[in-house]
């Protein structure tokens, strides 16, 4: 199951939003190719060879020839006698670099090239993949005297490559580090604990999955910084606004106050400036008109002369007469006086006389209404130059203007006239003085409250933004708090099988010590990242790395090193491990040699060591494995033999029993016949493996094909064609003294062996195990 | 005769200077243990032979892997008994590990004949 897969599982299962989900899977998908997880399809490789010239403790070129296939093999010889050159070889021509060198000072680095080398040094790795019959070849060269500047191919068959990318290994050269020598032992556990962490959740195969988060993460941060900005942005405002007597900034303070304020109110507040609530009234007051002091002149003057003309006055009897002589000239000519009955002729003359009467009359009533007329026209142009106080005015210029508006109820042209004259200065200057002053307020208002427009305006834009990504930001939240924990659940999951064997490993090699270790989990985030070991001591929780031995340190590391080694997903099926006894108490040598032996059952496993004690802890716990010793003479010309190995040891115990004179025959006979037969089986049993291999088979499977033999001749035959054939074949074929070694341990084993010369037969087996191992 | 020796021992395990007497004890008591089995399989001259021989020859007659816990358990004890110049007392967790190692492997199996 791929770790997407994994995701989208754990995604269906969260009850999380829709959208939440989807955010998650992109992050994941943006990061990349999925890589190998769990080994599947590995196709895992071996050492065949390590061959070394020229590099450090080596001379002239000399190799270390390994069986490529699991199993344990220890290579030893005294200081300095050039193993760790092969070890260090190997590491470097596979990597490119050496733990143990990476942090010395370049004094140190120096002196990597062996002075009695004639040519270029140079080191080759010769790897087997499981199920390729053909082998590939790793070469390092430096052709230059800087340790850094090596050239290395690969060699694959005809092809020939450079640089290492052809292997396919990629990090897991760095995630599933096949090397391990006794300095990087010491800085597993005292290094930084981000780096522990980091390589141990490495080799879980969840980068990927730590790379979400941090994307998830880092566009996390980015929108709340942008989110916070804005909110500080907004208390500032809210400072600055406050100090301002603005209605307009009161306005913007109830609007910034809201949760979420309103984005649009606000734009508009900051763009359009027109007026708006009490700021009307100022604005009004700046363009208040006052009365035009030249009309109000004129209005006095028409006043004061219609005061001062004489008024025109005629009677209401003086009227009537006129209207009475009016229709009394419609008499003329009646003998009487139709009014008084006098015998009075009304004649021509008296109606001309009367006439001239009329007209009198008629002209001073007509000059009186005139004047009249003009008096109320004055009075009503004054009345026109007085308006009622506008609205809002300021307390001491509407006392004024009320003073002013008395006017109106004056209908005398005199004192309106003096009315007028009185308060029509003092009202335009009180409004003159009024306007002047509401204009400087609201240019004092607009000076203040420009900038602050042009801030808000622009807060407004971020805030809209940060307002439209608040929803994302919140989803975001939601997936990232979600990953982590999942991402942490998964951790802990993958992890418990590692923990486990690392528990297991310690278990075997703590031996007396009473250091315990418990479950092993990764925590903390971002640069807090750590290991946290459960590690107690007789029994009581404590910061127990503090209180243990530097070779309690050593083993601990070793239990947390070799399930990397042992992981699912690594491409390496062997591991070089250089001095791991060093510092080591003789009692954990024997749990060592165990843990070796079981990580030997599944991978190739080559120690490079000094010390005698791990050679005779695997001697005398019976483990099989196979012993090289390197020596060094003059000029650094270094030789690899094997000094040992299953069939040798087996061989050793067979005569050991052999020489016991003290023995039953019987007995002597069936066990030198087991021991022997176990030696001619571990002789067979190699040469099948080196056989299958090479025809493609895959370590599994020549594990489980010997395991289905039923018989040494099986495995003898197996051996002598690499495949299965007939009985009669094998009985034609095979060497008389192959066959007789065979018989030799079949009769004794089953009891039937009839004495005679044990030692002989030992002799025969060691040959037939020597032409097996060497012809076939 | 086992039943002799291990109380002994017991007794002297938590005594501090003692360590190597009660390694000495315990290998005593495993090769009692032998010297038994080869009676109870009837071959009693095999105890003449000398250990490592003897130890061999029980892979043939008991459970190989028994076999083999106890050759490895002979020989811890016989280094721990020996005062190598170089090497230290065994310490009393390793003496009561060595203890309950060969409690456990006791008494020996006897494999029926094939």
């Amino acid at each position: 199951m791929s770790l997407r897969d994994v995701l989208v599982e754990r995604l269906d299962g969260a009850g999380l939003d829709a959208d939440v989900a989807a955010l998650i899977l992109a992050a994941f998908d943006a990061r990349g190719e999925e890589g190998g997880r769990h080994g599947d399809g590995v196709a895992r490789a071996y050492l065949g060879s390590i061959t070394v010239a020229g590099f450090r403790g080596i001379g002239r070129e000399a190799t270390v020839s390994l069986r490529p296939e699991p199993g344990l093999t220890l290579v030893v010889g005294r200081n300095g006698s050039g193993k760790s050159s092969f070890a260090e070889g190997a590491e470097i021509a596979l990597t490119g670099t050496n733990a143990r060198w990476r942090d010395l000072p370049a004094v140190w680095r120096g002196g990597w090239r062996n002075l009695h080398a004639e040519g270029a040094p140079a080191v080759t790795v010769e790897l087997r993949f499981d199920g390729r019959p053909e082998p590939v070849r790793v070469r390092r060269t430096w052709p230059g005297t800087s340790v850094d500047g090596s050239v290395v191919e690969v060699v694959d068959g005809e092809e020939i490559s450079a640089g290492l990318d052809g292997l396919g290994w990629g990090e897991d050269l760095t995630v599933c580090r096949p090397f391990l020598s006794y300095s990087e032992l010491g800085k597993i556990l005292t290094g930084k604990p981000k780096d522990m962490h980091d390589a141990i959740a490495g080799i879980l195969g969840l980068e990927r999955l730590a790379a979400t988060e941090a994307a998830l993460d880092g566009d996390r941060k980015a929108l709340e910084a942008t989110a916070k900005e804005s909110a500080r942005d907004r208390t500032a405002l809210l400072a600055d606004l406050a100090d301002l007597a603005d209605p307009r900034a009161e306005r913007a303070l109830d609007l910034l106050r809201a949760r979420k304020p309103d984005v649009a109110a606000l734009a508009e507040l900051a763009t359009a400036g027109g007026p708006t609530g009490d700021l009307a009234p100022l604005r009004r007051l700046a363009v208040l008109t006052p009365p035009d002091l030249a009309a109000v002149a004129a209005a006095v003057r028409e006043l004061r002369a219609v005061a001062a003309a004489p008024p025109p006055s005629i009677g209401a009897d003086e009227v009537r007469l006129a209207d009475l002589l009016e229709r009394a000239l419609a008499h003329q000519g009646a003998d009487r006086c139709p009014v008084c009955r006098a015998e009075t002729h009304l004649d021509e003359a008296w109606a001309h006389e009367t006439r001239a009467e009329l007209a009198a009359l008629r002209a001073r009533t007509a000059e009186t209404i005139a004047h009249r007329n003009r008096v109320a026209e004055a009075v009503a142009a004054a009345h026109a130059l007085i308006a009622q106080p506008p609205a809002d005015l300021p307390p001491d210029l509407l006392a004024v203007w009320k003073e002013w508006a008395a006017g109106l109820s004056l209908g005398k042209a005199g004192p309106l006239a003096d009315h007028l004259d009185a308060h029509a200065a003092p009202l335009v200057r009180a409004c003159v003085g009024a306007a002047e002053t509401a204009e400087a307020q609201l240019t004092a208002l607009d000076d203040r409250w420009r900038p602050l427009a042009l801030r808000l305006a622009a807060w407004t834009a971020r805030e809209h933004a940060v307002q439209e990504s608040a929803p994302l930001l919140a989803r975001l939240k939601a997936a990232r708090a979600w990953l982590t924990k999942a991402a942490n659940t998964l951790r802990t999951e993958e992890l418990r099988p590692m923990a486990e064997t690392a528990s297991a490993i310690w278990e075997r090699l703590r031996q007396e010590s009473n250091v315990s270790l418990g479950p092993v989990t990764l925590a903390g985030t971002g640069t807090m990242k750590r290991v946290e070991l459960d590690v107690t001591v007789d029994g009581s929780e404590t910061s127990a790395l503090g209180v243990m031995s530097q070779g309690e340190l050593h083993s601990l590391a070793l239990a947390l090193f070799l399930p990397r080694v042992m992981a699912a997903r690594t491409p390496f099926g062997f591991v070089l491990i250089d001095d791991p006894v060093q510092s080591m108490d003789p009692a954990k040598v024997d749990g060592l040699a165990m843990v070796l032996d079981s990580v030997a059952r599944h991978r190739q496993v080559v120690v490079f060591t000094h010390d005698t004690r791990l050679r005779d802890a695997v001697a005398r716990l019976r483990l099989p494995a196979t012993v090289l010793e390197v020596t060094r003479g003059e000029r650094s010309a270094v030789t690899v033999r094997p000094v040992e190995d299953e069939v040798a040891r087996a061989l050793a115990d067979a005569r050991a029993v052999a020489a016991s004179v003290d023995l039953p025959q019987q007995t002597a006979a069936t066990v030198v016949a087991g021991l022997c037969r176990t030696a001619l089986e571990a002789a067979c049993v190699q040469v099948v493996r080196r056989k299958l291999l090479e025809r493609g088979w895959a370590h599994s499977a020549v594990d489980a094909r010997v395991r289905a033999s039923r018989s040494l001749t099986e495995i003898a035959s197996l051996a002598l064609f690499g495949e299965n054939r007939p009985r009669e074949d094998f009985n034609a074929e095979v060497p008389t003294e192959v066959k007789a070694a065979i018989a030799f341990c079949n009769r004794g084993v089953h009891g039937t062996h009839s004495g005679g010369d044990l030692l002989g037969a030992i002799t025969l087996v060691a040959r037939a195990a020597r032409t097996v191992r060497r012809d076939w | 005769m086992t039943g002799d020796l291990l109380p002994v021992a017991v007794g002297l395990l938590n005594k501090p200077g003692q360590t190597r007497t009660v390694a000495f004890l315990l290998r005593l008591a495993l090769e009692h243990e032998v010297d038994a089995f080869w009676l109870r399989a009837a071959l009693p001259t095999l105890p003449r032979a000398p250990m490592r021989t003897q130890l061999l020859c029980l892979t043939a007659y008991t459970a190989p892997s028994t076999a083999a816990r106890l050759h490895s358990l002979w020989s811890q004890l016989s280094q721990a008994c020996h005062y190598h110049s170089y090497e230290l007392s065994p310490t009393v967790h390793e003496l009561h590990h060595w203890h309950h190692e060969l409690l456990s492997l006791l008494p020996l199996p006897l494999k029926p004949p094939p």
